[in-house]
């Protein structure tokens, strides 16, 4: 039985990465576990691992080229196209920009002389890695989004898919922060859902919006609060327990903030191992333990 | 002659002013200039880029394709608005914005040698 769980938070930089992380080390003890990293536009997850990226796999998307002999510039490509990838130039010749084209294909569709020449662009890239820890080994699947790239949802998509491929016990997908079309793209599926956030006025406002998209999708959320203790006045705490208690979303974890899970980044090796008496580790272990339960 | 089209805020003509942004600028103010660098000619277009949820800068220079324009003046032009104008062979200059439109054509006829 495969179960998808997923890292998610709303707001960047609260710890998402940190979270799927330790989790991924300590589930990977008693299942067969593929970590993916979805944050496609800033992966680094590997980076936390100390792992490399391998078995490199390009995502393609469309994209038009124009056969201008048969061309009417009748302009009903670029009066189709979304992203305005076709400017028509003053005698409606159509003229294609690839960095907007989101490979829709509604520009090939809709030509009524069948001028469009089917083409493909790589825009980013997966990878697979084995990741071997002390106490065990797990799949890494990396999603990266080339630079200067503007569709995200095609390379999110992609590494979902190779990491479900994969997978035999558990999938751990670790999403990009924000509440954009790809989040929903990474959490679709998912069992279960650590929405992970921090104790200050921007952390509780992502906190809710990311709450909002879990219940449209269905989704069961837990909430990691990661830097307890930071700048935590009991106005934002009692906040925190509202939106859990209206969104049916349990407070799982109160991760304390400290130096040590720093400095376990900083040397790429999740504190769960760098120290499992740590008493953060301990956190993630109990943390780990109810997501075992559930899945 | 050369057409002169102003990222504007308003519809209020020379005496409105540069926009805060070219894509989503709320108007295109485009005046025509005679040989001697006189404005003939004012039209004040809508901006279709201004409530675009995408590609806002393609839409608005679309238009100004489409009204023929050789000079576009906006107080900054992302990369895809660069790379499309000189695609397009539509000169750009950058005017801090809230500068006089009237101030601003003035500017471009100096840089361009219209008069």
């Amino acid at each position: 039985m495969r179960v998808k769980l997923a890292v998610t938070g709303g707001k960047g930089g609260t710890g998402k990465s940190t979270v799927a992380t330790n989790l991924a080390v300590l589930i990977a003890r008693e299942r067969k576990l593929v970590l993916a990293d979805l944050d496609v536009e800033a992966p680094n997850d590997h980076i936390l691992l100390r792992a490399g990226l391998e078995n490199e796999e390009p995502v393609k998307i469309m994209l038009p080229f124009i056969d201008y002999r048969k061309c009417t510039r009748c302009g009903a490509c670029a009066e189709v196209c979304d992203t305005g990838a076709l400017v028509l130039t003053r005698d409606k010749t159509p003229y294609i920009i690839p960095r907007l084209c989101s490979g829709c294909r509604a520009c090939y569709f809709v030509c009524p002389e069948k001028a469009i020449i089917e083409g493909q662009r790589i825009i980013g890239y997966t990878y697979h890695t084995r990741v071997s820890m002390k106490t065990g080994s797990f799949d890494l699947v990396t999603g990266v989004l080339r630079e200067g790239e503007e569709h995200t949802p095609p390379v999110v998509l992609a590494a979902r898919r190779r990491a479900s491929k994969l997978a035999e016990d558990v999938v751990i997908v670790d999403t990009s922060a924000g509440t954009a079309s790809h989040v929903a793209i990474a959490l679709e599926g998912a069992k279960l859902a650590i929405a992970v956030t921090e104790p200050t006025p921007l952390g509780l406002h992502d906190l809710e919006a990311i709450l909002r998209i879990l219940d449209e999708l269905g989704i069961e959320a837990w909430i990691a609060i990661n830097k307890w203790g930071i700048a935590s006045s009991e106005k934002i705490i009692n906040r925190i327990t509202e939106i859990a208690r209206d969104y049916h979303a349990e407070i799982k974890a109160k991760i304390p903030y400290s130096r040590d899970i720093v400095d376990a980044y900083v040397k790429g090796t999740p504190i769960v191992e760098a120290d499992p008496s740590h008493k953060v580790s301990m956190i993630f272990e109990s943390l780990a333990r109810e997501v075992i339960e559930v899945i | 002659m050369p057409k002169i089209a102003i990222a504007s805020e308003d519809s209020k003509g020379l005496d409105d002013v540069v926009a805060s942004r070219f894509a989503r600028a709320p108007k295109f103010t485009i005046v025509e200039l005679d040989e001697k660098g006189e404005v003939q000619n004012i039209k004040i277009i809508d901006n279709p880029g201004a409530q675009a949820t995408g590609g806002a800068a393609i839409k608005a220079i679309q238009a100004l394709i489409n009204e023929g324009v050789d000079i576009v003046i906006g107080p900054a032009f992302g990369p895809n608005a660069q790379a499309v104008l000189a695609e397009m062979k539509i000169k750009n200059m950058v005017i801090p914005a809230g500068t006089r439109i009237r101030d601003a054509i003035e500017k471009a006829k100096k840089e361009y040698g219209l008069t």
